[in-house]
């Protein structure tokens, strides 16, 4: 593998954790404990969409904020561009901050209602002044995501949610960041809309280079936007590799179950009886070891209970189970299940 | 609600004979008398007994304002201007409080999206289910109990009476799905209208709601008014589809020729959408218009690639081009 | 091709009109009026409050004393109007102050958590607990008795309740976007809680202001009633409401019933501005 400098990732995580424990409380190993992302690698490179896909609970959104230093992380590093990140205080990361920016999923609320929508665009702006002036730098930016300049001087009560989310992301492109972390960019919009969006930040890509992290868990947004796709679940990343393959030929018994529950038309009693996951999801705690879907998972066993690695699959495919590891689940080739579809698991 | 009646029967309804609802010509406004704001413009919709019919549309498009019309439940300063809603022979619109109360949950009921927001937090999810059926149908105690146990298991509830004796927020989003449908099956009603059931929850759940809905609803005989934004949804779980837009309906026949062979632009956008080819971003251009800022025109000419003058000036009238399959459009 | 917005102007007349409107009430007069005789007092009083004239014991209201004389011959009409003045300030600034100072504390609270919301939680439970009657008699015990500390027994019982309220409203906001945007683009944390946390809570906060205000004026009475406070001969509708207590049962019901009065509109006109301002920022 080449270690030449072009190839380092723009953002890489190595062994990432980060547990919410109740406030007030020392114990991170109490019951109460959640480990929201629990040992987590990622490696972002430069001009690329890597998409982060993954229920409620997978930790997508956690590891996002720990991207931008929303968050801390309580292990593992985070290099950005050759430097470690994860341990500077704010003051020290803050010249970084115009190189790491956000969309947020909710454009009614990632706007202050009592601001204009141009003096909050220029208050992030004002992380990397230049010399152009303030005004005509704020008109072209909103021309540049499809918005009359008049924009600037509205309240977001006075917008519609795509206009809100376009001004969004005028906002978090106003410092010329090399890497864009969105949050479930679309859900919050309507379906005509979406692709309003999504149309608008590939282009935006192409132009200005930008490396995007796409957390979301539409599947068709990542499908057409995505280069990579990292699956997570329960604080883990269960499978990962180049949008084609992950899609086309998952690995993962949660991927192919996760596929199926979005392929509503798609039913067979065969494959409901092999594919799909059951029960509903428990809580990640510090301790666990082994597979978080046991229990849930058509194809569960002993074997399952120990700790599952990461293991190559193809170029730059990776899946965390060790039926995929053995080669068990390919294409086509599907082991049968091993538990009853009527077993629902752990009900929280 | 009285109000002035312009139709008797929609349309629509020639679908089938007899069909359980109907509603022709609906106008439901907000705001002043002088300077009324439409919420639905033209609605009309036919759902035969033990259909499933799927209305589809995005925000603004008035979808669950209908539900709420054919519920009797329009909040506070809004208003059925005119149209009827015929369900099994009478007019709902016509129809006293004391009546539609015994209508609702009893032969029409709701399942709505988050359910557990609008069950009692402070009483038992088996306490409340058996009170609507005790209500309702005038059963004991004890059968109306037993019934509620029966039914949360065969909705796949696991220990049912355990579980029965569970408050609300005990039950995890897929789980208290289900018994917000026990809710509004206990009474066996005629028609199930689910709004947006299963928006919010994961995909994994969502699957499985929706097949419990589908079982459950089949095995009940009750037609099925299935509301939401998300056409894969409706796809799967409907036979009869309606599309609306800006408070407009402007499609409506069986799923597999509204889908395969969508006559109005908006829905072949919707589509496109939903399913967009190999490579290609696809959306329709342009805003969803605000309540009150529509014109006379067909509400979608402004976004609409097809669209003519004729378009901007009157609405077009809903004409059956296919047997059974409607849509409002100049356009062939 | 760019979106063009559909509102635009932000200033109509109509918008204008529309804020302007709600002043209108009676509430809004009632303070008005209050506020204008505070102001003008001396002006209006047709006698001095303080004026003892023990030939005019106990008169019942006539054209000469609209609201009769109490039991030292001083004209309760004017002694009324006076008194409106020391209660009206004294609710007033003692709610400022509370104000000042429990809100940003409220807001750093709610906003930073961890031990320092511990702490002030904490002290604000000791103090509430603390019957209130009692409180003011160990402040005035300790510091004297006179109108300053009453305005400080004023500030310090609404310190805690300022502080929790805003507690409680800045919480919810903390996590939303548009304060992580304003992190993400290295904000400090006091700009972020003044700019924008501030300034979005405020509308529950100012209607708890007006409802402080109604309270503080009960307070004031209350313990004057008692002897706290404000010293005789000075007007206090508190005091004076207790000087005329024992004539009731005479018949010479004046003495106490036009302070009362007074109390009861002031603490309804406060009392109603608070929650109109609390309506129009439930929606």
């Amino acid at each position: 593998m080449s270690s030449r400098v072009d190839d380092r990732p723009l953002l890489d995580l190595r062994g990432v954790r980060k547990t919410f424990a109740p406030r007030g409380r020392r114990a991170r190993r109490t019951a109460s404990a959640v480990a929201a992302v629990d040992g987590v690698d990622l490696a972002l490179h430069a001009g690329t969409t890597t998409a982060l896909v993954g229920e409620s609970g997978s930790g997508k959104s956690t590891l996002a904020r720990l991207i931008v230093r929303l968050h801390d992380a309580d292990e593992g590093t985070i290099t950005f561009d050759g430097q470690e990140i994860q341990a500077l205080d704010e003051k020290a990361f803050r010249p970084l901050r115009r190189r790491v920016q956000m969309v947020f999923q909710n454009p009614l609320t990632s706007f202050d209602p009592s601001q204009t929508i141009g003096a909050s665009i220029l208050e992030t702006m004002r992380l990397a002044p230049d010399d152009e002036p303030e005004q005509e730098r704020l008109g072209r930016l909103l021309s540049e995501v499809g918005l009359s300049p008049r924009f600037a001087g509205l309240r977001p009560r006075q917008m519609s949610g795509g206009e809100l989310q376009r001004a969004g992301i005028a906002r978090a492109l106003s410092v010329r960041p090399d890497l864009v972390v969105m949050d479930e960019p679309t859900s919050a919009l309507d379906m005509s809309i979406q692709g309003q969006v999504l149309e608008l930040l590939a282009d935006l890509q192409r132009r200005h280079r930008l490396t995007y992290l796409l957390v979301t868990h539409d599947l068709r947004a990542v499908r057409m936007m995505a280069d990579r796709v990292v699956v997570m679940y329960l604080g883990q990343v269960v499978e990962e590799g180049p949008t084609e393959a992950v899609f086309g030929d998952p690995r993962h018994p949660y991927t192919r179950g996760l596929l199926y529950a979005y392929d509503l038309s798609g039913r067979d009693e065969e494959r409901d009886r092999d594919v799909r996951i059951r029960g509903s999801l428990r809580t990640p705690r510090p301790g666990d070891v082994g597979c978080r879907l046991v229990g849930r998972c058509p194809l569960s066993a002993q074997r399952c209970g120990e700790p599952q690695a990461l293991a190559e699959l193809g170029p730059g495919h990776r899946a965390r189970c060790w039926r995929a590891a053995e080669g068990q689940i390919a294409g086509d080739r599907q082991p049968h299940a091993t538990t009853d579809p009527t077993d629902l698991g752990e009900l929280t | 609600m009285s109000v002035a009646q312009t139709q008797s029967r929609s349309v629509l309804a020639g679908i089938a004979d007899d069909p359980l609802l109907d509603i022709s010509g609906l106008v439901v406004e907000t705001g002043p008398q002088r300077a009324p704001v439409e919420l639905l413009r033209s609605i009309e919709l036919a759902i035969p007994r033990g259909a499933r019919v799927g209305v589809v549309g995005e925000s603004g498009s008035g979808k669950s304002m209908t539900a709420s019309a054919i519920l009797g439940v329009l909040p506070d300063g809004v208003r059925a201007r005119s149209g009827t809603i015929r369900f099994d022979g009478r007019d709902l619109t016509t129809l006293p409080e004391r009546e539609m109360r015994r209508i609702r949950g009893g032969e029409i009921s709701l399942v709505s999206q988050n359910a557990v927001a609008s069950l009692n937090p402070l009483m038992t999810v088996g306490a409340q289910i058996a009170k609507v059926c005790r209500e309702h149908t005038g059963v004991s105690k004890q059968e109306a109990w037993a019934r509620t146990v029966e039914l949360l298991d065969a909705l796949g509830i696991p220990e049912p009476d355990v579980r029965a004796r569970s408050y609300p927020h005990h039950f995890s989003g897929g789980m208290a799905q289900r018994v917000a449908i026990a809710m509004a099956l206990i009474c066996s009603p005629q028609l199930v209208i689910a709004d947006e059931p299963t928006t919010g929850l994961d995909a994994t759940i969502q699957a499985q709601v929706l097949e419990v809905i589908d079982g459950s609803v089949k095995a009940s005989g009750a037609a099925l008014l299935l509301i939401s934004h998300d056409l894969a949804v409706v796809r799967a779980m409907c036979d009869i589809v309606a599309v609306v837009y800006a408070g407009s309906l402007l499609e409506y026949g069986p799923a597999d020729e509204v889908l395969n062979r969508p006559l109005s632009p908006y829905t072949q956008g919707l589509i496109r959408c939903m399913d967009p080819p190999e490579g290609e971003i696809a959306f329709i251009p342009g805003r969803i218009p605000e309540p009150g800022t529509l014109g006379a025109g067909c509400p979608f000419a402004e976004r609409c690639e097809q669209a003519t003058d004729a378009c901007r000036a009157q609405q077009p009238a809903l004409r059956q081009l296919r047997p059974d399959h409607w849509v409002s459009c100049h356009h062939e | 091709m760019s979106a063009e917005p559909v509102s635009a102007a932000a200033w109509t007349p109509a918008r204008v009109g529309s804020r302007l409107r709600p002043l209108l009430t009676p509430y809004w007069a009632l303070l008005l009026l209050f506020a204008l005789v505070a102001l003008l007092a001396p002006l209006i009083a047709p006698y001095d409050p303080i004026q003892a004239d023990l030939e005019a014991k106990l008169l019942p209201p006539s054209s000469a004393h609209l609201f009769g004389t109490d039991e030292n011959g001083m004209d309760i009409f004017s002694r009324v109007l006076y008194a409106t003045r020391t209660d009206l300030v004294v609710a007033v600034l003692g709610v400022a102050f509370a104000f000042v100072v429990g809100v940003p504390i409220g807001a750093m609270c709610g906003y930073l958590g961890g031990w320092l919301d511990e702490l002030f939680n904490r002290t604000s439970e000791i103090v509430q607990s603390i019957p209130l009657f009692l409180f003011a008699l160990m402040i005035f015990a300790a510091l004297g008795n006179s109108k300053t500390i009453l305005v400080v027994v004023v500030a310090i019982v609404n310190i805690p309740i300022f502080l929790k309220l805003t507690r409680s409203v800045v919480q919810p906001i903390k996590n939303q976007d548009y304060i992580a945007a304003a992190r993400l683009a290295g904000q400090p944390t006091s700009r972020i809680v003044l700019r924008h946390v501030l300034p979005n809570t405020l509308g529950p906060i100012v209607s708890q202001a007006s409802i402080s205000a109604a309270y503080a004026i009960q307070i004031t009475a209350g313990l004057a009633f008692i002897g706290l406070g404000v010293e005789l001969p000075h007007p206090e509708w508190g005091s004076m409401i207790q000087q005329g207590a024992p004539f009731i049962m005479d018949g010479d019901w004046w003495v106490s019933v036009f302070p009362g009065l007074a109390v009861l509109l002031a603490v309804v006109a406060f009392g109603g501005i608070g929650r109109q301002i609390a309506r129009r920022y439930d929606r």
